[in-house]
């Protein structure tokens, strides 16, 4: 019988931690479809006002729909990844359990004699099933959680590129004569979503780097 | 994986039923859970078995926080009722689980101690969750001899656990609603005649009901019930002999 590893030392990722994450992917989803809904917002108003001063501005308006495009199709991308890591940690706490409860009365007969050992062969093969399942389902979490930091890594250059955008928004913003107030404030909105997003991803990174 | 949907929806006070999973392992029993939200926390019924744990829980997170569920309702010790619960208490530590006192010192087998667990008078009991008025209704021996169902009053939603549950052929493609009350009491029947233990029982409990007003009875195995097909059901299970093998 091959030795018992002792599995009570394993780590696996938190709750908690997995929990908060998917908790702000859910806001990431929900501020990349108001970026959507502003980018809208401002074509419509501005495609209404059919006097050059607008002209600028409609055509950030449509820069801010493509980025809009991206970035829910991003933060679609992040749905799926951690979708993915919630089944498969939760699984993999389903065989750290069994497998805590099947350990015990191996580390008990490990130094006993051989015909003792082979009365418990059966508990060693489903403690070896257990573990191949636990460390299979750990190696596919770590490449998950990897694919989550590349896509975060993503989404916050991507807010980078669509902030600049609103600036160039404000900007266009300011020679428009009428109901400037307007969309100026659609151009600060989306600095804001984008901000919020940026620091929900900061957050995400902080968790996945304590894990 | 398992599908979320709501089934009641009125402001901060819904229903919803966690169900219908076509990866679901065939030597596994399908079963439904269902969330109770009101305010910012939620009712677990019958969460289920460790084995489907991961998709529960996954579908769930999907469209809430599972860091919200205060409480589970076992509504008895059966290990598809309530074997991960273990594994809900390491979501929440602090998580209560409402279950009849007969499985008290059972359940803590599958996890938890006595600080867990609310245990239920034979009587059954008021439920107030952030100001909504359940009903906690004795079913004993239909089939377990400590039993309970969840009645709740304002969404006017039964959760009936073994009773009315129906095993069907593919039920992870099957529709969530009964469409088909015939189809779905041919493989009802045989579960109810082997699985209710008492006829006396039975009738306790239909007669206990029938003084309460139900838009949605939701079995933990197979469809729910609406409208006309409730009382269907009911006078059908009034008919039928129980505790017998065939």
């Amino acid at each position: 019988m091959n030795d018992v590893i002792d599995i009570s030392t394993f780590n696996t990722i938190g709750f908690d931690v997995i929990i908060y994450i998917n908790e702000l992917i859910k806001k990431i989803d929900e501020l990349s479809f108001n970026v959507r809904l502003r980018a809208l917002n401002s074509l419509i108003s501005a495609k209404k006002n059919n006097r050059n001063e607008f002209s600028g501005f409609s055509a950030i308006s449509f820069e801010l729909i493509h980025f809009s495009d991206k970035l829910e199709k991003k933060a679609f991308e992040l749905r799926v990844i951690i979708h993915d890591i919630l089944l498969l940690s939760t699984n993999q706490k389903k065989y750290f359990k069994k497998l805590l409860l099947i350990q015990k009365p191996l580390f008990y007969i490990q130094d006993m004699d051989n015909s003792i050992k082979e009365k418990f062969q059966l508990i060693k093969i489903m403690y070896d099933e257990n573990l191949k399942n636990f460390e299979h389902v750990d190696n596919e979490v770590n490449k998950d959680i990897s694919q989550l930091t590349k896509k975060i890594k993503e989404i916050f250059l991507l807010c980078r590129a669509g902030k600049v955008i609103a600036v160039r928004g404000k900007i266009e913003a300011a020679y428009i004569t009428e109901n400037k107030k307007q969309y100026t404030q659609l151009a600060e909105d989306v600095m804001n979503f984008l901000t919020q997003t940026e620091n929900n991803i900061n957050k995400i990174h902080e968790k996945i780097g304590k894990k | 994986m398992k599908k979320f949907e709501y089934i009641y929806t009125d402001g901060d006070h819904k229903w919803a039923v966690i169900a219908r999973d076509p990866e679901k392992k065939s030597y596994i029993i399908d079963t439904n859970e269902y969330l109770i939200f009101k305010s910012d926390e939620i009712i677990l019924t019958d969460p289920g078995g460790t084995e489907i744990f991961p998709t529960v829980f996954t579908s769930i997170s999907m469209e809430a926080n599972p860091a919200n569920i205060k409480y589970l309702f076992a509504s008895h010790q059966d290990p598809d009722i309530i074997s991960s619960l273990s594994l809900w208490l390491e979501v929440n530590p602090k998580l209560k689980c409402y279950i009849s006192n007969l499985w008290s010192t059972f359940l803590p087998h599958f996890g938890g101690n006595d600080q867990t667990l609310l245990p239920i008078t034979d009587d059954g009991m008021d439920l107030n969750f952030n100001g909504l008025d359940l009903k906690v209704i004795p079913a004993h021996y239909l089939h377990s001899s400590g039993n309970f169902h969840l009645y709740d009053p304002k969404a006017r939603i039964y959760f009936s656990g073994d009773v009315g549950a129906s095993l069907l052929p593919n039920p992870g493609e099957s529709k969530l609603f009964v469409d088909d009350f015939d189809f779905v009491i041919k493989h009802a029947k045989g579960f109810h005649q082997r699985w209710m233990g008492s006829n006396r029982a039975k009738t306790e409990w239909l007669d206990r009901i029938s003084k309460l007003k139900i838009d949605y009875l939701c079995p933990q195995h197979g469809q729910i019930y609406t409208g006309e097909d409730i009382n269907r059901f009911l006078n059908w299970f009034k008919d039928l002999k129980v505790g017998i093998t065939q």
